[in-house]
């Protein structure tokens, strides 16, 4: 018969068989078990359950190692990057829903979509001029970084780079740090880029967070790439340390500030903030352990107003929406306004370098790049008749059967990739572009690894085209090229149970489900849409938002709109709930999305950096 | 639950890819397990195993050893299942319709695939302590951490997630024998 303290002691029954029962407790249901048949059978139904779940789940599992080390070596090079920050899986601590209702105040980080102002149109240009004139180039530079870790609040460093157009190029960064324990490694890296060959060296250590207990011996890690293809984004070349090209040419929204002598020198003040300057403040960190920054900390660049080369910037820690708990889960405490990093040039010279400085040692890790010099174009190479006179540079053929050609002039330059193939996967954000020649191009803005991009997919051949130039003249040069670009079919999945379409831009507008943000960051604009049903959750519209010429942090902003999902799911990710519009919208801290049911359709703006500021602004300007 | 060699996860985190594969070999198993019972789909837990590790990989420089290893891949994989219900969206709520039965039939131990079925039907916040005590052999303080609740939330939703799990059979059997 079961009773009123049989149910109340049910749980205990519960948790007495996991063994997670108090002494005192564990008596008092033993004690009943004794007395009531009712409970007896229910505790035996739990064991039988218990078993009956481990016996299943001892059952077949399939073996995934395969297919997931093949995704798992494709993903190398970011881990030794480290700049993971603006998405992320919570550790440990996973998951804090915390329910506290906060308004969020509407600070602005980006103003109305202003054009560029003159001046800063003028330095872009200027900028553009003297990376294209460059032939050599040599530089000394101090480092200042604050806040790493804890224990180590301040380190220094200096650097020495070397440059002899286009390709050569080589960095050398020594740690002058004193660490208060000889267990902290020296943060010296050196990498060397000669004609076709690429070589780094960093130091092979664990973690910050795990340092000092790591039981991994320190030393250095070496990584050498052969036969390397002209402007391989893989084996980076880091320039932007001599003249800002892409953080400059790139920004939407650089703000001009005052002149004033730096070192001497007369030089301007420019700021943007750290998603922007990314090419810059990463330059003399291509490897190593090095703190990082959030999305918006501003940056100050001091430009040398005759050579344009940077005579000094700084990150310092910003104040937009978010910053604190970003930092905090970063493991930094950085009191706002500080200076976080402080890089000063010493000296620098346009003389002619020595080659000798250029000479790669072949030591660690081996890749081949697959390419082979080749001195005159093959037959059926298809050249661009419109090169922004860039001058010839290599031309070869790669392992893979595809024909390369490269131009170039300074720090500019241009690569067209050929090959005879199937159709190219391309990213569902992927611009499509109609040219006046009819055909159809594909171009997706500069990564942090790659510059700006153009596919075209003509019918006998898929051809690739990748350049540090501006993204109106790549696709110049695109459309001089002899190749007439199909458009890809419309349909990206279509099977019984799921449908994925891309849509034109124009058509949102037909949509009534869809609102559009009336406020994005300037020089942002749809880039791309998809349509996807299914069966399970019904139809959902996705518009990608992207910068015209880079997206260091990934693919760019995304809005969703779902009329099918009529509910938030329940979740226990990291979340703060926020009011927007008069409703209750979560924000994602791993995930940088931003959430909500607006009049029965479900929306989310996922912004990659993972401000929240940015992301709040779309979302309460969607309309 | 066995936890890898400190060695094994430092030389991980460094980027080694054998070492990884190695935590690969060792944990695919229960990872793959707590999909399928999150998921209720063997080809959808396919799919989401592999994304968790792909994300255990990338983000294993943030794993500080502070929680077991385990742990920490499992609130990953348990991250991107949420993920993935999320995307479809698919909540069959059978145990709001069974809460209302009063009495319930023994409960058969050897029971395979209702025994899947009916863990999956149950409401996400019971059906995921279930799963990582019963199946994944964690301790009530390893579910409250990464659940992110209160000890005692946890001892009362796993035994809430029996209870519904040993009616939904009961009910499965009964039926079963009737159609006999």
């Amino acid at each position: 018969m079961k009773t009123d303290l049989c149910t109340a002691l049910r749980p205990d029954v519960s948790a007495r068989l996991d063994g997670e029962l108090d002494e005192r407790s564990s008596l008092v249901v033993g004690e009943h078990l004794e007395t009531c048949a009712s409970c007896r059978a229910y505790e035996d139904d739990l064991r039988r359950l218990r078993r009956a779940l481990r016996v299943q789940s001892a059952e077949y599992v399939p073996d995934l190692s395969d297919s997931i080390m093949s995704r798992v070596r494709a993903e190398q090079p970011r881990v030794a990057r480290r700049r993971e920050w603006y998405v992320g899986v919570r550790i440990a601590t996973v998951a804090a829903v915390v329910a506290a209702l906060t308004v969020l105040a509407a600070s602005l980080p980006f103003s109305d979509s202003q054009p560029q102002s003159a001046d800063a149109a003028r330095i872009v240009d200027e900028v553009r001029t003297a990376a294209n004139d460059l032939s050599a180039y040599s530089a000394s530079f101090s480092i200042v970084e604050r806040g790493f870790p804890a224990q180590v609040d301040e380190r220094r460093f200096s650097a020495e780079v070397f440059f002899d157009a286009p390709e050569r190029f080589r960095l050398k960064v020594r740690d002058l740090t004193t660490y208060p324990d000889p267990r902290w490694p020296d943060n010296d890296v050196d990498l060397i880029a000669g004609a076709s060959r690429w070589w780094i060296e960093q130091p092979q250590t664990c973690p910050v967070e795990v340092l000092l207990e790591c039981s991994v011996p320190q030393g250095t890690s070496e990584r050498t790439v052969i036969a390397r293809q002209p402007f391989d984004g893989t084996s980076t070349l880091p320039t932007d340390i001599i003249v800002p090209l892409e953080t400059l040419a790139s920004s939407g929204n650089f703000e001009v500030l005052e002149r004033e002598q730096v070192a001497g020198r007369q030089a301007i003040e420019v700021r943007l903030s750290f998603n922007e300057a990314l090419p810059l403040v990463t330059a003399l960190q291509p490897a190593g352990l090095w703190r990082s920054y959030h999305p918006l900390d501003p940056v100050d660049i001091w430009l040398d107003e005759q050579t344009w080369f940077p005579l000094r910037f700084e990150v310092r820690a910003g104040t937009a929406r978010g910053r604190a708990s970003w930092a905090k889960s970063e493991g930094y405490d950085d009191r706002p306004g500080a200076t976080l990093l402080e890089v000063s040039a010493r000296r620098f010279e346009r003389d002619p370098v020595t080659r000798r400085l250029f000479s790669v040692p072949k030591d660690g890790t081996i890749r081949s790049g697959g390419f082979e010099k080749v001195n005159e174009p093959g037959k059926g190479w298809l050249q661009p008749e419109y090169t922004a006179g860039l001058e010839p540079h290599r031309f070869g053929r790669t392992s893979d059967n595809r024909w390369v050609m490269s131009w170039s002039s300074g720090m500019t330059w241009l690569k067209v990739t050929g090959t005879r193939s199937k159709d190219p996967v391309l990213p569902a954000s992927a611009e499509e572009i109609s040219l006046d020649n009819g055909g159809w191009v594909y171009y997706q803005p500069a990564s942090e690894a790659l510059k700006r991009r153009v596919e075209i997919n003509a019918s006998d051949r898929h051809l690739y085209l990748e350049s540090n130039l501006s993204r109106a003249e790549l696709l110049e040069v695109a459309a001089s090229l002899n190749a007439s670009g199909k458009r890809l079919p419309r349909a990206v999945v279509n099977t019984k149970s799921s449908l994925v379409r891309r849509l034109d831009i124009e058509a949102l507008a037909r949509i009534a489900f869809v609102k559009e943000p009336a406020e994005l960051p300037d020089g942002y604009r749809p880039s791309a849409a998809v349509l996807s049903k299914s069966n399970t959750s019904g139809k959902s519209v996705t518009v990608y938002y992207r910068g015209l010429e880079a997206e260091y942090d990934g693919d760019g902003i995304r809005v969703s709109h779902s009329p099918g999902i009529k509910n938030l799911v329940p979740t226990s990710e990291t979340s703060q709930l926020y009011e927007l519009n008069g409703v209750g919208a979560r924000w994602l801290l791993n995930r940088g999305q931003l959430e909500w049911i607006d009049e029965g359709v479900y929306r989310s703006v996922t912004v990659p950096s993972g401000d929240l500021a940015t992301a709040y602004l779309i979302a309460r300007s969607l309309r | 639950m066995h936890e890898p060699h400190p060695q094994v996860v430092a030389k991980a985190r460094q980027g080694d890819p054998a070492a990884f594969e190695s935590l690969v070999r060792a944990y695919q198993g229960d990872v793959w397990r707590l999909c399928v019972h999150l998921l209720g789909n063997p080809a959808m837990a396919d799919d989401v195993t592999q994304d968790a590790f792909v994300r255990a990989y990338r983000f294993l420089h943030r794993y500080r050893g502070d929680a077991k290893f385990s742990t920490w891949l499992f609130s990953i994989a348990r991250n991107c299942a949420l993920d993935e219900i999320r995307r479809n969206q698919r909540r069959r709520r059978v145990a709001e319709i069974v809460e209302a039965q009063p009495e319930r039939a023994p409960v058969r131990a050897e029971l395979g695939i209702e025994v899947r079925e009916a863990v999956t039907s149950l409401p996400l916040e019971l059906r995921e302590p279930l799963v990582m005590i019963d199946i994944l052999g964690q301790s009530y303080a390893e579910v409250a951490e990464t659940m992110d609740v209160p000890l005692g939330t946890v001892k009362s939703r796993v035994h809430r997630a029996r209870n519904l799990v040993a009616r939904v059979i009961a009910d499965e059997y009964l039926e079963g024998n009737n159609e006999n």
